[in-house]
């Protein structure tokens, strides 16, 4: 108690010292733990915007399909499929789909691009395509002759709602299909290349036509509990057996999850280079104040302070100030993660300009919001984290300090 | 150089510091870190944004593009440069200009056995973009040829593992000739091209530009792409070649107005690096600061003894600035050659992150990432040094001065 | 048993080095409990080296020193610093006592360490304070009392715990001569009642021949050791 009661007088008489310190090290920690929520919360968002555009979260395909992306590798028996997925309750909802490729012709153009059947109702639960409309109507399990066609496509097939175009393609059969389509809606997501090369179509109309009934190259579903996904695709994929076989989205967006831990690595080594400097400050302020104190400690020492006692107290001013300042950061950083969650920050010239560039050169969606994540254990761990570090500044003193025999402190000029 | 005297106050400033050494070398060792820290982090950010702008302004449109107008928004083959040499020929007269090449642009369909997609379909003078983009340097897989007869391609990395071909299979490409028919041409793939340009990678299928004239009937070009000696030439070019070129349908490009993004990318990296720096310039001159004002208080006897025996104060201030300075110069020393020599060793032999080539990628850059050396991260580390130190140095002297030294030699110790 | 006996205790400062010292040269001594001894000599002589090897403060270079039993020679730093707080008060002579606590809480420190409770230290606080005089500043900060009061702060500091020895090195340098004579009456005073055996270091004479027993050191020897009755 009287260990404690020194600490603080100790801080209060050095209240400059002190209050710079208790600065540096809140700023440090609400910097840290708002650039994590960031971090955390911009890649989820470019995650789920990647995997809920059109990916989807978890995907059965044949288990040939991958090597051999042809007509004999699909899903032969859909309505099997469908029945064991109702099964999982860990399942929310799945849906079909058949992805070939056509060309698409009208009298003045003709452009090659994704052709693929869904089933509109379902698809609606699985993906954002429903959502991404921004000119006439979603498709229905009843369209025939209707197309969903992604906007910039449909610039440059110079199209719009209502109007005419035909597609060649190859049916499921490897048997010649064409037919011509009226354009009932069309859709803009964050993804450039998705939008200027996609057509969406009725699978019923699609499996009159190209013979693929009951048959499907991919069926999207989406987990109950986002958390249990890896857990939930095993279940699946027992359930299906070896012949087909099931992914979720850390497998099939693999490349843009490693690019988004590079990006958090990178964000790091900046945050590092700030709190060696951070850190490097507060550490040579808790040197110059237990060097002031040398001859102090030296009586202290002499009348009985064990040395462990001396590291007592110094660790107790550390954690005074820690307290103070983590807690006083940790309010500030929790109250921005929060607010940032819930109005994230608007890059205003990347929602002009450089969004629609950005996708079309990087392939990548572009979002010209950021929105940070409100995680409180996270914020925990940060704050964690940083009291160890405020503690960590003192113990080269301690070292130090200890070094002396109290006659040598006593004497220390 | 130094009087006398002056080498006296070295000398002084010297000892001192040994005295002292434990909180000189605290300075020492933050500075030199900090230096290093933020030598790294310009040398390698740099390295990487060039490294991006040039994969895209190289095997893309080049530093200055000169293309149809209409073509940007609508990569429609009639909107050709239709006489390309009357162009070329004042390009040859530019000593600005480093290289030149024509290239027909055209959006296509690819298909193989079971699988088609979109392409961006180059026609390509090989030889000419040999020793324009250096092109074969890009070749991971096979040769840099479109074989003897021509019917050769070379293809983007990812286009080729999605389409699962390889070296000497062949592809059907689908497009457009100039009457609005569908044509079609049978390739071989000769080689297989990593750029690091998503557009090349993903989507790109180069082939002889003569052979794909014959195919769509373009008499033109669609593109001039062109590399300066001078990056930052580009404004001055383009002013001068518009007038010349005097055609209402032609349109002379920056990269930096077809890259925005990147243009904007490098803005918001010098402007972050700036942040971070002076961000840290602040915190440092803090911590050196501290220790000043603890080195000055402490001496106040001793320099009150100087100044009784004749020294005048501006002679102690400057022992005081000097003192500091070589502490704080030592740091910057020892960062400066720790953190060059590592810059050099990254600029010479590139930072090998191979095992995330393809997260990489989806950023536009090369598993190697080689830094940036300029002399004025150095001249402008030592001005923040300096700046810092006699910053640090102002208020400790003032306070000495308030104290009058001389008094304070009859105070007890 | 001896209550402090000291046997050929050396000191060699910077050994091997060019500034080598010796400082003391074999000492051997024994002191009786309840002694109030000064140990005089020029500057240099070794007085406040030998209180340091004394109080464990320092260690010898060669030689043992036994007090109440305990060879302290043979101790390490932290079981050293519990039998300082267990036996011995010190006086220093620039008071050195704790800025950051009040006269109060400087008494009652050593008492803290040891876990007596509160109302004990307390009431021994009082009892002191009122011995030395200082019972109506007990709340003030140290820097708020001229030298004479913070030198009584600092033998009450070094008294309040009931420890075996005080040793005072030069405990009244910093003192004018009223100043130093109170002390040194103070000091005498609790080596009778407080039966503590006091050893204290000197070169004032008037403060000297307070002593019931006085050793003079010269070059690290002991020169002289008489014993006043």
């Amino acid at each position: 108690m009287i260990l404690f009661k020194m600490a603080l007088r100790e801080l209060l008489s050095h209240k400059k010292r002190s209050i710079v310190t208790l600065l540096l090290s809140a700023f440090s920690t609400a910097l840290f733990i708002f650039a994590n929520a960031l971090n955390n919360g911009t890649h989820n968002q470019l995650i789920r915007s990647s995997v809920e555009i059109y990916p989807g979260y978890m995907q059965i395909t044949n288990r040939a399909f991958e090597e051999n992306p042809n007509f004999d590798n699909l899903i032969f028996d859909v309505a099997n499929v469908t029945k064991t997925l109702q099964k999982i309750h860990e399942i929310n909802a799945s849906a079909a789909r058949f992805e070939s490729y056509a060309l698409y012709s009208t009298n003045e153009q003709s452009i090659g691009g994704m052709f693929t059947a869904i089933e509109p109702e379902k698809e609606a639960h699985v993906s954002r395509l429903k959502r991404s409309l921004v000119e006439g109507e979603y498709l229905t399990p009843s369209d025939t002759n209707a197309i969903y066609l992604g906007a910039e496509l449909a610039k440059r097939l110079k199209v719009g709602i209502g109007d005419t175009l035909s597609f060649i393609s190859t049916g499921a059969d490897y048997s010649f299909a064409a037919d011509n389509l009226v354009v009932k809606g069309l859709f803009k997501t964050k993804l450039y290349e998705f939008d200027n090369a996609s057509g969406f179509v009725n699978k019923g109309y699609f499996d009159e036509v190209m013979h693929s009934r009951n048959i499907a190259t991919h069926i999207i579903m989406s987990p109950t509990d986002l958390e249990q996904i890896d857990v939930v695709t095993q279940k699946v994929q027992k359930a299906l057996g070896h012949g087909l076989e099931v992914k979720n989205y850390k497998t099939t967006l693999e490349d843009l999850i490693l690019a988004m831990e590079i990006d958090t690595i990178f964000g790091y080594i900046t945050l590092g280079i700030f709190f060696i400097v951070i850190f490097f400050v507060i550490g040579i302020f808790a040197f110059l104040s237990v060097y002031a104190r040398i001859r102090q400690i030296g009586v202290l020492r002499a009348i009985g302070t064990t040395p462990k006692q001396v590291m007592g107290m110094l660790l107790i001013e550390a954690l005074i100030l820690g307290f103070l300042s983590v807690g006083l950061g940790g309010a500030a950083g929790a109250y921005a993660s929060h607010h940032y969650e819930k109005h994230p920050i608007e890059i205003t010239s990347l929602v002009d300009v450089d969004a629609q560039e950005y996708a079309k050169q990087y392939n990548m969606v572009a979002e010209a919001t950021f929105p940070s994540e409100f995680n409180p254990p996270r914020i925990m761990l940060d704050m964690l984290i940083m009291m160890l570090l405020n503690l960590m500044t003192v113990l080269y003193p301690i070292v130090l300090i200890n070094r002396f025999t109290p006659t040598e402190a006593i004497r220390y000029v | 150089m130094f009087s006398h005297t002056e080498m006296l106050y070295v000398k002084m400033a010297l000892l001192h510091i040994v005295r002292r050494k434990g909180r000189a070398a605290l300075i020492s060792i933050m500075i030199a870190i900090s230096m290093i820290g933020l030598l790294l982090m310009e040398g390698m950010y740099e390295g990487m944004m060039v490294q991006i702008t040039q994969n895209s302004i190289k095997t893309g449109s080049g530093t200055v593009s000169i293309q149809h107008k209409m073509f940007r928004s609508d990569n429609n083959i009639k909107y050709t440069i239709a006489n390309p040499y009357k162009i070329t020929a004042l390009l040859d007269s530019k000593k600005e200009v480093e290289s030149y090449v024509m290239r027909i642009n055209q959006r296509g369909l690819i298909a193989t056995a079971g699988y088609s997609q979109g392409v961006n379909v180059m026609g390509i003078d090989l030889e000419k973009e040999s020793s324009h983009a250096k092109l074969e340097n890009f070749i991971i897989k096979g040769n840099y040829n479109f074989n003897k007869n021509g019917r050769g391609a070379l293809i983007g990395y990812r286009l080729a593992k999605k389409l699962k071909v390889d070296i000497g299979k062949k592809v059907i490409v689908t497009m457009q000739d100039t009457n609005n028919e569908v044509v079609s041409v049978a390739l071989k793939i000769t080689g297989i091209l990593k750029t690091n340009n998503m557009a090349i990678d993903s989507n790109g299928l180069l082939m002889d530009i003569e052979r794909l004239r014959g195919l769509n009937g373009i008499q033109g070009v669609t593109e001039i792409s062109i590399l300066l000696h001078e990056q930052n030439d580009d404004t001055q070019l383009i002013h001068s070649l518009v007038p010349k070129i005097n055609d209402q349908n032609i349109a002379v490009y920056s990269y930096k107005e077809l890259y925005p993004s990147l243009h904007e990318g490098e803005a918001m990296m010098q402007t972050y690096s700036r942040i971070s720096s002076s961000f840290i310039f602040i915190v440092a001159t803090l911590g050196i600061f501290g220790v000043v004002l603890v080195s000055v208080f402490e001496r106040v006897r001793e320099f009150g003894i100087m100044m009784a025996i004749g020294t005048q104060f501006h002679d102690i201030a400057r022992l005081i600035i000097y003192e500091s300075l070589v502490i704080t110069m030592s740091g910057y020393i020892v960062g400066a050659l720790l953190g060059g020599g590592l810059l050099w060793y990254f600029k010479e032999f590139g930072l090998d992150l191979s095992g995330l080539s393809d997260a990489f990628a989806i950023f536009g850059m090369d598993s190697s990432i080689h830094a940036i050396l300029k002399r004025e991260y150095f001249t402008s580390a030592f001005i923040s040094v300096l700046v810092a130190t006699l910053a640090a140095t102002i208020i400790p002297i003032r306070t000495l001065k308030q104290r009058n030294p001389i008094q304070s030699i009859s105070e007890q110790p | 048993m001896n209550f402090l006996t000291v046997r050929n205790v050396k000191k060699v400062f910077n050994e091997g080095s060019e500034s080598q010292s010796n400082a003391l040269m074999g000492i051997d001594l024994s002191i009786g409990k309840e002694e109030f001894i000064v140990i005089s000599g020029p500057s240099g002589s070794g007085k406040s080296t030998l209180l340091n090897i004394i109080g464990g403060l320092d260690a010898p270079s060669e030689g043992s020193v036994e007090l109440v039993g305990t060879v302290i020679t043979a101790l390490n730093e932290n079981d050293l610093a519990l039998f300082r707080r267990e036996n011995i008060g010190f006086v220093f002579q620039a008071y050195n006592l704790i800025p950051v606590l009040t006269v109060k809480e400087n008494i009652e420190y050593v008492m803290r360490l040891m876990g007596i409770p509160q109302s004990q230290c307390d009431a021994r606080v009082l009892e002191v304070a009122r011995e030395l005089d200082i019972d109506t500043y007990l709340n003030k900060f140290p820097d708020h009392l001229s030298g004479g009061q913070q030198q009584r702060v600092a033998v009450a500091r070094a008294v309040a715990s009931k420890p075996k020895l005080i040793l005072a090195d030069e405990p009244t340098a910093n003192l004018d001569t009223a100043n130093a004579q109170k002390l040194m009456e103070l000091m005498r005073r609790l080596n009778i009642e407080e039966k503590v055996t006091i050893i204290f270091s000197s070169h004032d004479p008037m403060v000297i021949e307070k002593a019931r027993r006085s050793i003079v050191l010269r070059d690290g020897k002991i020169i002289e050791d008489t014993v006043r009755s």
